[in-house]
């Protein structure tokens, strides 16, 4: 009877914290699903036991077998508390969204629900195609538990609904909450150029300028924004700008990165041939450098049309 | 980081340690001659009118019924502290504390409050706080519901008297707010014909035990410029850190004066590069410290080249001998030179990395190392047992002070789940494989690869737990294995490690060594070494000498892979890794040593026997002869290249300094100028 109590206790704990954290298939979760088997085989009628099973099962990425323990759990309990909870968790795995839906609201009834039920009902919601539903839902997950993975979904399915000022918001309220988590800049940034809300835009970039030691990146970014916002003045000085920076940096230290960067400053600037010349440079350096090959490879194309077009044209 | 405030006050380590038995006091108008209780109500409906002399007190939403008006309790206890006959005395731990009123007519239960005003028994509605009624800044910290049932009922009130112990000027008692119209009376203090149903105060106590420490410090979050000390107490104590140039001179000190068990004191302002000595405890005593084993050493300035070494251990923390004989191994081999960091690789304390086995299995088995060298760990899956990303609650998290805002280096992560910080001339990023979004477009992808293009530094280590490549206790060709998380590491979070200019890659969870040859783009599945091994060397520089490659970061150069998930568990093995060019089942750790531009790495295992040695070297810009160093012979070199008497590829690439495919005066510019540098 001991050794139930304490399984039970130490489930107990793991539940209330542990709700939808991705499955793990962790070989140590065998001995655990062991003991309650054991505990079952000498218990049948344990409700709570089967419960506990099943949420083993489901971090072991078996999430079949879950279903099946808990399934057991509701007909010896129906009112086992947390039932709901995770059969809306096991369902949403299986992907039988709608009846995920109708367990996970159930679960977000009671007061104490975690944030992971609220997310967890927000993806599946999103999948049933219920995209407004969804983010009064990723709306609610961060209200209990602020993260950046859970702004992302907030605010991308904001910009999808159309609601791209509360996308920007939402954003905003996880910069100022999250010490100024650069994956929601760079999404904030996104959002305010797609939003023609150019100077929001740069005002990102700016704040995020100040505190990174290469300012590259952003200041083609901000050359980016500015070109869209048809300041094509502004664009060629952030892009010239950038190209300063890249000289000094290949002075310093001419790697294959600073390179490549130096050569998208060049490209930015419509000088194509430097560009090309700094990304064969940078594969002389690292032949495997993809995403110059990639480049360089545009740039050539891009020249080869070009000729083509001259000379179809004489 | 998660802190825990008690409001205790204790100064028993003045005392002689006492025994922990309980004492009760109780505190009601009449009974052994206590005549501190204060209570009334105020009435919206009568607003000019004190109630404090009433036989009863009430809360109610509707009163007169039907007017919607709101009647308030009031009800307080003074003279509780003290060294007098019946009081709390100042150095108690009070336990709990219960508020027990006599309801003679139920009702819906009210929302009990701390009073946040000073109030008498002649208080009015129009009197209470600056402005009539009862407004939102009369009263705080909510207590909870009290019942409105008829009869005796018991209401815990310990918050508040803990609270006061520590500062009894602000006891002002409780205000109940009505919650619907169902309106409660209760006995008041004034009731005569039974003073057995008046209200009741009960509290218990415990003498103060003897301050120890529970964890013993340990550094955390180091910069050029700051750091932050930590500890665990017994029991609650304010904070004080004192620190200087030597034992004898701590003449700067930080301290807090929140009282808690688990202290974490930053310390700022400090000077790159230095050594100072500290000791740690309450304001009025010290716990541990200032002697020559209590001091820590700043970083030096960011990008300075070194040199400067780190201590990595994986899967350590299980408490058995072995774990022990890994760390015992180390530190004889590092004798009098001791490292200057600590990554921990994950599976820090098993099996659930709760709090004690934290305690036992890491702070206490480390505590020699962590008094003075900051610890950087990752997220394994046997802490992740425990301890949550979603929500950086549990034992990691409450112990760790790790970077979510870019305050050592890097870009803000927004969270301590991952993180990056520099350290002289290298950048470490620290990733979580257990329980965050791992796929691409997640919030750590997006950061990892801002984090990757806003770095100056000269090298790139990334760490984190689970294995892009093993074949030890673990298979990273399996897809089923830990979730796939080993194969989203590979496949999503690789390709940017490698287009950034990643050096080294540490991992754990598999409890082997393994040590790969220089490889670059190996994400298939199962993954396959053709076309992906860069160097098939040893990396020795007394064999085929050290892995090259090409100043600063590079991408797609190569990296080198190590498994070190050997820190104290046993070991196994499944297979050969096609990857791996040295394997082996033996316990032990690693020592990574970065001097400017080499960078190596020893497997010490727990016998002492170092079993494998690799070293990266990037030649500086103008290294003709690629020796790792500039000089007099790059330069005789680089004449012959100039003059075309010279037509070694390599020699003739290494000449173009400035990379516009041909050796010329502008590259001899440049090669005089590093020289000079």
């Amino acid at each position: 009877m001991a050794t139930l109590r304490s399984l039970s206790t130490s489930f107990a704990a793991i539940v209330t914290a542990c709700m939808a954290v991705p499955v793990i298939a962790h070989p140590g979760l065998h001995h655990d699903i062991d003991r309650v088997s054991t505990a079952l085989a000498a218990q049948p009628r344990r409700a709570d036991l089967y419960l506990e099973r099943g949420f083993l099962h489901r971090l072991n990425d078996e999430p079949a077998k879950a279903l099946a323990d808990l399934e057991q759990a509701a007909t010896l309990d129906p009112a086992l508390p947390n039932l709901a909870l995770h059969r809306g968790l096991t369902l949403s795995a299986l992907r039988r969204d709608p009846q995920a839906e109708v367990e996970l609201t159930k679960a977000v009834a009671d007061p104490g629900a975690p944030a992971a039920a609220w997310m967890e009902r927000g993806k599946v919601r999103e999948r049933l195609g219920r995209l407004a539903a969804a983010a009064g839902d990723y709306a609610a997950a961060i209200r209990l538990d602020p993260q950046p993975d859970a702004y992302l979904l907030h605010g991308r399915l904001l910009e999808a609904l159309g609601r791209s000022e509360d996308a920007a918001a939402c954003y905003r309220d996880g910069l100022s909450r999250l010490g100024g988590a650069v994956a929601l800049r760079l999404e904030l940034i996104g959002v305010e150029t797609r939003a023609k809300r150019y100077d929001a835009a740069l005002e990102q970039i700016d704040l995020a300028m100040r505190s990174s030691g290469n300012k590259v990146d952003w200041l083609l970014r901000r050359g980016d924004v500015n070109a869209a916002a048809g300041r094509p003045d502004v664009a060629r000085r952030d892009r010239e700008q950038a190209l300063a920076d890249c000289r000094q940096q290949v002075v310093r230290r001419p790697s294959s990165l600073r390179l490549y960067q130096r050569a998208r400053a060049y490209h930015a600037l419509g000088r194509r041939d430097e560009a090309i010349a700094d990304l064969k440079a940078a594969l002389r350096k690292t032949p495997r450098y993809g995403e110059a090959r990639a480049l360089l490879s545009t740039l050539e194309s891009d020249d080869a049309l070009l000729r083509e077009a001259r000379h179809a044209m004489r | 980081m998660r802190c825990g405030n008690v409001a205790l006050i204790l100064a028993a380590w003045a005392l002689c340690p006492q025994s922990a038995s309980a004492t009760t006091v109780t505190f009601q108008q009449g009974a052994g001659g206590y005549g501190g209780t204060r209570d009334s109500y105020l009435s919206e409906n009568a607003p000019a009118s004190t109630n404090g002399t009433r036989e009863w007190v009430e809360w109610d939403s509707d009163d007169p019924a039907g007017t919607g008006l709101d009647t308030v309790a009031l009800i307080r206890f003074e003279q509780l502290f003290g060294n007098g006959t019946g009081q709390i005395p100042a150095t108690a731990a009070i336990t709990s504390a219960t508020l027990t009123l006599t309801v003679n007519n139920a009702g819906d239960a009210g929302l009990a409050y701390e009073a946040a005003v000073d109030w008498d028994d002649s208080v009015t509605w129009n009197t209470f706080g600056p402005a009539a009624g009862v407004q939102s800044g009369d009263y705080v910290n909510l207590l909870g519901a009290v019942s409105g049932a008829s009869g005796t009922v018991n209401f815990d009130v310990t918050a508040s008297l803990q609270r006061w112990l520590a500062d009894p000027a602000s006891n002002r008692g409780w205000v109940i707010l009505p919650q619907n119209n169902n309106g409660v009376e209760f006995r008041s203090s004034q009731y005569a014909a039974a003073p057995a149903q008046r209200p009741k105060l009960t509290v218990v106590y415990s003498a103060a035990a003897a301050v120890q420490l529970v964890r013993e410090p340990y550094l955390q979050l180091a910069t050029p410029l700051s750091i932050v000390i930590a500890w665990r107490t017994n029991v609650a104590t304010d904070s004080r850190v004192r620190f200087g140039p030597s034992p004898a001179q701590l003449n700067q000190f930080v301290s807090d004066a929140t009282l808690a068990t688990n202290h974490f004191i930053p310390l700022a302002g400090l000077s790159p590069g230095t050594t100072y000595y500290y000791d740690v405890g309450s304001t009025t005593q010290p716990l541990a410290g200032g002697t020559t084993a209590y001091r820590f050493t700043t970083p030096p300035p960011i990008g300075s080249v070194g040199p400067f070494s780190a201590w990595i251990v994986g899967d350590s923390g299980n408490g058995q001998p072995s774990q022990y004989a890994v760390r015992d191994a180390m530190s004889n081999h590092v004798g009098t030179t001791p490292f200057d960091l600590f990554l921990h690789v994950g599976d820090i304390a098993y099996n659930s990395g709760t709090d004690q086995e934290f305690t036992n299995y890491f702070y206490a088995a480390y505590q020699d190392v962590l008094r003075r060298t900051v610890c950087w760990p990752t997220l394994g899956n046997h802490e992740g047992a425990n301890s949550f990303s979603s929500t950086q609650t549990g034992p990691y998290f409450a112990g760790y002070v790790l970077p979510n805002a870019a305050q050592a280096g890097g870009l803000a992560s927004g969270t301590e789940a991952y993180y990056s910080f520099d350290y002289a001339n290298v950048h470490f990023i620290s990733l979580n494989s257990q329980d965050v979004n791992r796929n691409p477009g997640s919030a750590m992808l997006t950061w990892l690869a801002a984090d990757l293009a806003a770095t100056n530094q000269q090298w790139v280590i990334a760490f984190w737990h689970h294995p892009p490549y093993s074949k030890g206790t673990h298979d990273s060709d399996d897809p089923q294995e830990d979730g796939g998380r080993e194969v989203d590491m590979r496949e999503n979070v690789l390709p940017i490690l490698e287009a950034g200019g990643v050096d080294l890659v540490l991992t754990g969870h598999s409890h082997i060594y393994e040590r790969s040859y220089l490889v670059d783009s190996a994400y298939d599945t199962p993954t396959t070494a053709p076309g992906h091994i860069v160097d098939a060397g040893d990396g020795k520089p007394a064999g085929d000498g050290p892995y090259l490659k090409s100043a600063g970061l590079n991408a797609h150069d190569g990296a080198v892979y190590v498994v070190a998930g050997h820190g104290g568990q046993p070991c196994g093995q499944s297979g050969v890794h096609p990857l791996m060019y040295f394997t082996e089942t033996e316990n032990g750790s690693c020592l990574l040593s970065v001097s400017g531009n080499v960078l190596s790495l020893q497997n010490v295992r727990d016998d002492g026997v170092v079993s494998d040695h690799f070293q990266i070297v990037k030649p500086p810009a103008g290294d003709i002869d690629a020796d790792g160093d500039l000089d007099a012979a790059d330069v005789d070199l680089f004449v012959g290249v100039l003059l075309g008497l010279d037509l070694d590829v390599g020699r003739n690439a290494r000449s173009d300094l400035n990379n516009d495919a041909s050796a010329n005066g502008q590259d001899a510019a440049m090669l005089v100028a590093n020289l000079l540098n």
